[in-house]
């Protein structure tokens, strides 16, 4: 060994890229057993075959590529060494296993600091006992996992030393027929099985990281292996286990840490022989799905001052059965309910895990589609209220630790800035969002010219029907620019829903055209020209000013201050709407009706709301626009409204015109009766009643009031007697008989 | 355009200012907040790792609190207007239906985003002010989280505005919204279960059957999201994934979506129809 | 139907889902996700892949020819069809018509090293090139063990 060390220190041969006079494989060819050749940085094309002990060194990362054929770099000699190379572009077939490297039939391979890309298998061992792996990367080729290699296999090769590798996007670690490895320091991420362990005796693995792949290390059919201080990290998948085992021996697992895998161990027929011993101790197994999975035979397991920490399912059968075989004595569970009274550190109930879902997953194991769901919890929590059922106790440890073992905290890297960033930006989303939620409304839209036609508002065989009754039954009637038209009729004549259709808000047959346009087809348009004030009031719970704002932009125009004041709302401006009174209600309604300008105003009983002093003055309103050159239709049972306003009346009874006519002729012409109502003081009404019995009237009373029948054009008789009495009328209200 | 934005504007801001939507999105999140929280001093042992942990529990409290924000909002939408009459009298103004239609859908949406940035948002603040859980690949997945549980309250909203079109009283919308929560949440899941339990339905029924609670679609998109695949869900879970593998996650999406168009198709035909007693 | 249920507890991850046609067909495998029923490792390889299905419909995947062997002699299942992959066809094959070549440079996923022709010219020219012996249906069900470190080395 010295011997052949001395020689080779004596042949250094120098490769460099490009010599025409001498390729890499010729100068492996050429150098003596034992050389050492430098080979300096460049591309050395393959495949090559080193058949003799030889060291290469490579001097700034050479690299040898395989061009896609086969192996790249084949070595069937002993004691070869292979340092600092890139290594790429082997063949992709698996049939044939390509590999990175290939040592055949080799002992004592050392492969050092290199990097193997695009490669089908990475590094591969066939019998090839006592090999040195060290910080070597191995990164696989991108294709699905099913066309991929190993990113190393070993194969009957014992006592490897495998360190400080990384491997990433590889099927398998493969270490089979192989006694006595030792894996440190590794990290093998995003692969099929993290490691795989088969018929492998006395093998070390410490201090690895295996993260994201479908399994961390599975180890089968194998004995007497300990695993100390790794990490199993993110192995998820619904086979996703951070370390499993089928039908081994022997087996120490300490001071690993699991976190967030599916199932953190996984436990088949292990131990397979009665008392050889299987133990996991101070295992820190954390936030997974399941803690340990096991198989229902598996017994004689020890588990002893682990944690288990916050996972799903702390301990679980797959399948109906108990864990109850295997000893969980002293170990910290945080889902621990128990009490230490005597101070000891020991938990003075045994911690069991019993669950009514996970022994109703034992009989219908879909239900685990619900495992977790708030439904799921309602029902745990109503099965320990009224304990409907006894379910099966799955493990027990009669000593639970009450803190958990002193154990150095795993660093796991937070990103503190990136969170902060994520939560401002979520704030800042929803502080635009309100923000722009709340901007007040800013008109920009001008209203489009309007040409005034013959007829301003056209209804043709208007006809509604609500359920079995015809609200309206042929209806015609045509409005004139700048008229005041007043629907006349009882309650129920069909007015308010004449009012409705040519608003669009019922669907009614026939045609309406306002401004020569048809309502149900230029609905929009159509409203442009209406400005409406219904006869019940509905505003929103805003202020008088965002009310204002509101409709006038919905209109597209803005506030205009001169209405506001005219209408006197200026000093209301900032009260919410629904504390004015009805008055003041009823001039909002007129105001936001006037936003825009409209030339139409329909009114739905325009004084309905109104006491009789606000009557007048809003009358005199009206007329006032109309004397602008509003056209107005408004529906009334009042005639002081009708007399003061119209220049026109249309009688409706039970959805019918039954007569057009002057305003004047509509008292007498319908021999109509009103109806009074007349609020008065307590204290007079006796006296009124005497007054008002004395000039030929019959009354009732209503307890503040007098009702009395009047013919509908003489209204103002009784007010009038009362006045001259020296009774004051406070209110009256008057209605059409029929 | 500015008639859109103006009638969004104004659904959004009723929305924001209803009592329900306040009490609710408050809720969440304090509750979140005090889940990052919990989480953060559960970290304190072992390290700042417990990512999925935090966020299967606001999955939970999504499926919790989201749905029902959602569902309460768009009920008590059309009942509230109703009750003081204000729907009729904006459809009197130059606005089309559609309009008003969209507008609602669109503001109570911009409304719950808003709810839910803010809860996530203050959530992932608190993560971040405690040391942060996880890199960039879990504030990710929590972004997406985040928009799964939008997007899941939005389904709530319309399915929300279609069962509360026409209903005269915001007692009575209230009545409704937790009768459907309560059925969303626990008492359809509750019937799988004993249906699971008592005739062995099979794992692809059940699978079906709970998709069509978009309760779970959501649940199963985050899992997938979080964990890659729909790994502790047993057969049900099984079956999915090896039918439909990658495409799962698309699959999912493609649910709530569909559920998503249908109620707010539901609401839109409902609404179209409520002319003549609704309003 | 109860009892059925109770099958599906031990196989949630063991079995794909049942498919009831009439008459026994090959079960499909959905590689890369189906877990192998003995051993539980994911099915990756169609060449090694192997499945039976029961007389009352029940599908049992393998990783290995060998697995499937050895599971069922643990199990003892009442069998309507065993199906293996012809090695270089990769189609699904009657494994009682088969030819198995037993051959230690076959590197099948568990270890046994056997690959399934369908016919008997294509398997002894296999095992010439390739080294091993060739085998009926019911040799291999009877010679089948599990591989050991310590024997078979190439």
């Amino acid at each position: 060994m010295m011997l052949r060390l001395a020689l080779a220190l004596w042949t250094l041969i120098v490769v460099v890229p490009g010599d025409p006079d001498r390729t890499l494989q010729e100068a492996i060819a050429a150098a003596p057993p034992g050389a050492t050749l430098e080979v300096h940085g460049g591309v050395y094309h393959g495949p090559f075959l080193i058949d003799k002990p030889l060291t290469l060194i490579g001097v700034n990362r050479p690299v040898l590529d395989g061009q896609g054929q086969g192996t790249v770099l084949r070595i069937r000699a002993p004691h070869v060494t292979v340092r600092g190379f890139v290594i790429r572009n082997s063949g992709r077939s698996l049939e044939h296993e390509d590999a990175g490297i290939l040592a055949e039939g080799a002992a004592g391979v050392t492969l050092e600091d290199n990097h193997l890309e695009d490669v089908l298998f990475g590094i591969y061992l066939k019998d090839a006992p006592g090999a040195h792996i060290r910080n070597n990367r191995v990164i696989g080729l991108d294709v699905p996992e099913a066309e991929r290699g190993d990113a190393i296999r070993l194969w009957y090769s014992p006592d490897a030393r495998i360190e400080g590798n990384r491997t990433r996007r590889g099927r398998d670690v493969i270490i089979w027929f192989s006694d006595r490895s030792l894996l440190r320091g590794n990290q093998f991420e995003g692969g099929r099985y993290g490691i795989h362990y088969m018929y492998c005796n006395g093998s070390q693995v410490e201090g690895n990281v295996l993260r994201g792949n479908f399994v961390g290390v599975f180890v089968m059919y194998s004995r007497g292996l300990a695993l100390r201080g790794n990490r199993f990290l993110h192995q998820r998948g619904p086979s996703g286990y951070g370390l499993a085992f089928k039908d081994s021996d022997d087996v120490r697992v300490e001071g690993n840490l699991f976190l967030d895998n599916t199932a953190a161990i996984f436990l088949d027929n292990t131990p397979r022989e009665e008392g050889s011993p299987v133990r996991f101790e101070r295992n820190l197994i954390a936030y997974n799905g399941i803690g340990v999975l096991a198989l229902p035979m598996v017994r004689g397991v020890t588990f002893r001052e682990n944690v288990f920490w916050e996972n799903e399912q702390q301990a679980a059968t797959q399948g109906e059965g108990s864990l109850m075989a295997s000893d969980w004595r002293g170990n910290f569970w945080s889902d621990y309910a128990g009490f230490d009274a005597d101070g000891d550190g020991i938990g003075d109930v045994p911690y069991r895990s019993r669950r009514v879902f996970e022994s109703l997953m034992d009989q219908a194991p879909p239900l685990r589609l619900f495992w977790g769901t708030p439904a799921m919890q309602a029902l745990e929590s109503a099965a320990i209220l009224v304990p409907f059922f006894e379910p099966q106790i799955r493990l027990e440890d009669p000593a639970p630790r009450i803190r958990p073992p002193a154990q150095a905290p795993v660093k796991a890297t937070g990103d503190a800035g990136g969170w902060i960033g994520l939560g401002l930006g979520g704030i800042l989303l929803a502080a635009i969002g309100w923000g722009w939620l709340r901007r007040p409304p800013r008109p920009s839209r001008d209203v489009g010219e309007r040409t005034t036609p013959e007829a301003i508002l056209e209804v043709r065989g208007l006809r509604k029907r609500f359920g079995e009754t015809w609200a309206v039954r042929g209806l015609d009637l045509i409005v004139r620019p700048g008229e005041a038209v007043a629907l006349w009729g009882p309650n129920g004549a069909g007015k308010t829903t004449v009012l409705r259709c040519i608003l669009g808000l019922l669907d009614c047959e026939g045609t309406i055209r306002v401004a020569g346009r048809d309502v149900r087809k230029e609905g929009r348009a159509a409203r442009q020209w209406i400005g409406y004030v219904p006869q019940e009031l509905a505003f929103y719970n805003w202020t008088v000013a965002e009310t204002l704002q509101f409709f006038a932009a919905l209109r597209g125009v803005r506030v205009d201050p001169t209405k506001v004041e005219a209408l006197g709302l200026t000093p209301y401006q900032d009260h919410p709407v629904r504390t004015l009174s009805g008055g003041l209600k009823q001039r909002l309604a007129l105001a936001l009706a006037l936003m825009g300008d409209p030339p139409i105003l329909l009114l739905d009983e325009p004084t309905a709301n109104l006491d009789l002093t606000a009557r007048t003055e809003w009358l005199s309103r009206l007329r006032e626009l109309k004397a602008r050159g509003k056209t107005l239709l408004f529906s009334s049972h009042r005639l002081e409204e009708v007399q003061g306003l119209a220049d026109r009346v249309v009688v409706m009874q039970d959805g019918q015109v039954v007569a057009e006519i002057s305003p004047e002729a509509l008292g007498e012409a319908a021999g109509l009766r009103a109806r009074l109502r007349l609020s008065l003081p307590p204290m007079e009404l006796e006296r009124a009643r005497q007054v008002l019995e004395a000039s030929g009237y019959r009354t009732a009373s209503n307890g503040h009031g007098l009702i009395l029948t009047v013919p509908a054009d003489r209204k103002l008789v009784p007010v009038h007697r009362l006045w001259e009495a020296g009774i004051s009328v406070q209110d009256m209200e008057w209605e059409l008989e029929e | 355009m500015r008639i859109w934005t103006l009638l969004i504007r104004k659904e959004g801001r009723e929305a924001l200012r209803s009592r329900w939507f306040l009490l609710t999105a408050g809720s969440f999140a304090m509750v979140a907040l005090a889940l990052a929280a919990f989480s953060m001093i559960g970290s304190g042992y072992i390290g700042l790792a417990g990512f999925g942990r935090t966020a299967a529990s606001l999955v939970n409290l999504s499926m919790l609190l989201a749905s029902l924000m959602g569902l309460g909002l768009g009920a008590l939408t059309w009942a509230a207007e109703r009750e003081s009459g204000t729907l009729a009298y904006l459809l009197s103004y130059p606005v089309s239906r559609a309009q008003v239609f969209v507008a609602k859908a669109a503001g109570g949406a911009i409304a719950l985003a808003a709810a839910m940035g803010l809860g996530f948002g203050v959530t992932g603040l608190g993560i971040g002010l405690g040391g942060g859980l996880g890199g960039l690949e879990e504030i990710g997945r929590y972004a997406g989280l985040a928009a799964g549980a939008t997007l899941l309250s939005w389904i709530a909203y319309g399915i929300g505005m279609a069962i509360g079109v026409g209903l005269r009283r915001q007692s009575t919308a209230l009545g409704v919204t937790l009768i459907a929560w309560l059925t969303a949440v626990f008492l359809s899941d509750l019937g799988l279960m004993g249906l699971t339990w008592a005739i062995g339905l099979s794992p692809a029924w059940l699978w079906w059957l709970a998709l069509l609670n978009p309760l779970h679609g959501f649940r199963i998109l985050a899992m997938v999201m979080l964990n890659g695949s729909p790994d502790l869900l047993g057969p049900a879970g099984w079956f999915a994934w090896r039918t439909y593998g990658e495409a799962l996650g698309p699959l999912l999406l493609g649910a709530m979506g569909i559920w998503l168009v249908l109620a707010f198709l539901v609401a839109a035909l409902r609404f179209r129809g409520l002319r003549d007693s609704g309003l | 139907m109860r009892w059925s249920v109770r099958l599906l507890v031990l196989l949630w991850l063991g079995v794909a889902a049942c498919t009831r046609a009439s008459g026994p067909r090959p079960p499909d495998i959905a590689y890369g996700k189906d877990p192998c029923a003995e051993c539980g490792m994911i099915i990756s390889d169609p060449r090694f892949a192997a499945a039976y299905v029961t007389r009352d419909g029940q599908a049992r995947l393998f990783d290995d020819i060998g697995d499937m062997v050895v599971y069922h002699r643990k199990h003892s299942e009442d069998v309507a069809v065993f199906y293996v992959h012809d090695y270089e066809t990769r189609a699904w094959i009657d494994a009682t018509h088969a030819f198995f070549v037993s051959s230690p440079r076959v590197h099948s996923p568990m270890g046994y090293g056997l690959a399934a022709f369908s016919d008997r010219s294509r398997a002894e020219a296999f095992a010439r090139e390739h080294g091993g012996e060739v085998k009926d249906w019911a040799r291999l069900l009877q010679e089948t063990q599990p591989p050991h470190g310590a024997h078979s080395h190439p």
